[in-house]
């Protein structure tokens, strides 16, 4: 039976991928749930005053933990990447590439379809969500919680193809 | 670029988990490796020849595009 020519090594990079994995795992289900919290039906009832729910604000900290600190994290740890994991990353940064420039041209045409087939003079929900006026800040927010979250999505669908 | 991973595992009775530890990747790198979906680098490549104790064109074979 061969035996390795090399000394027995620590695994480490090996255990460091595989917590980058479960990590990325985790973090797709937060994305999950983000993408969902977008959705007007599913958000909980205010209180009687008014104001947020309380339980609602720490499912938001919590999920906004897993799409400004922890996918931005996992999207610069170099170091937890075997080449693999490297090889994943660079071919979802190639299709994050296209996607980023298609995207608003296809915002676009759907938007203007949809108002040639309507002639309604305000974009119907989701469109109208692209004519709220909003601050830079708010918008630059929004764009970086979505990139993260399609940085996941396309990361975890490339790995679940090379996978079957 | 084809290989015989799969196979030389097999005949070693180690399972990817295994290999993966061996060769210090995870063992997604083992199965992408394995069903071609990633080409090693050439230390990857090189360790793996070793580790099975054969030249590195035993295990893989490149093929003309």
């Amino acid at each position: 039976m061969a035996t390795s020519a090399f000394p027995a090594n620590s695994g480490s990079r090996q255990k460091r991928t595989r917590f980058y994995f479960r990590m990325m795992d985790i973090c797709l289900v937060a994305s999950v749930l983000i993408l969902a919290s977008t959705i007007p039906a599913l958000e909980p009832a205010a209180n009687a005053d008014g104001t947020t729910p309380t339980w609602y604000l720490a499912y938001g900290s919590v999920l906004i933990f897993f799409a400004f600190i922890l996918t931005p994290a996992l999207i610069l740890a170099r170091f937890m990447r075997d080449e693999y994991a490297e090889q994943l990353f660079r071919r979802t940064t190639d299709i994050l590439v296209y996607v980023s420039v298609a995207a608003p041209w296809l915002v676009f045409v759907a938007a203007t379809l949809v108002y040639l087939a309507t002639g309604a003079e305000e974009a119907p929900y989701p469109f109208s969500l692209f004519m709220v006026e909003v601050t830079w800040w708010s918008a630059v927010a929004q764009l970086f919680k979505f990139f993260c979250l399609l940085f996941v999505f396309i990361f975890q669908f490339l790995r679940w193809k090379d996978s079957r | 670029m084809k290989n015989r991973l799969r196979v030389l595992r097999a005949e070693r009775e180690w399972s990817q988990a295994e290999l993966a530890v061996q060769l210090d990747v995870s063992r997604q790198a083992v199965n992408a490796i394995e069903t071609g979906k990633h080409d090693p680098s050439l230390p990857l490549a090189f360790r793996i020849a070793r580790l099975f104790d054969m030249p590195i064109e035993d295990v893989f074979e490149y093929e003309e595009d």
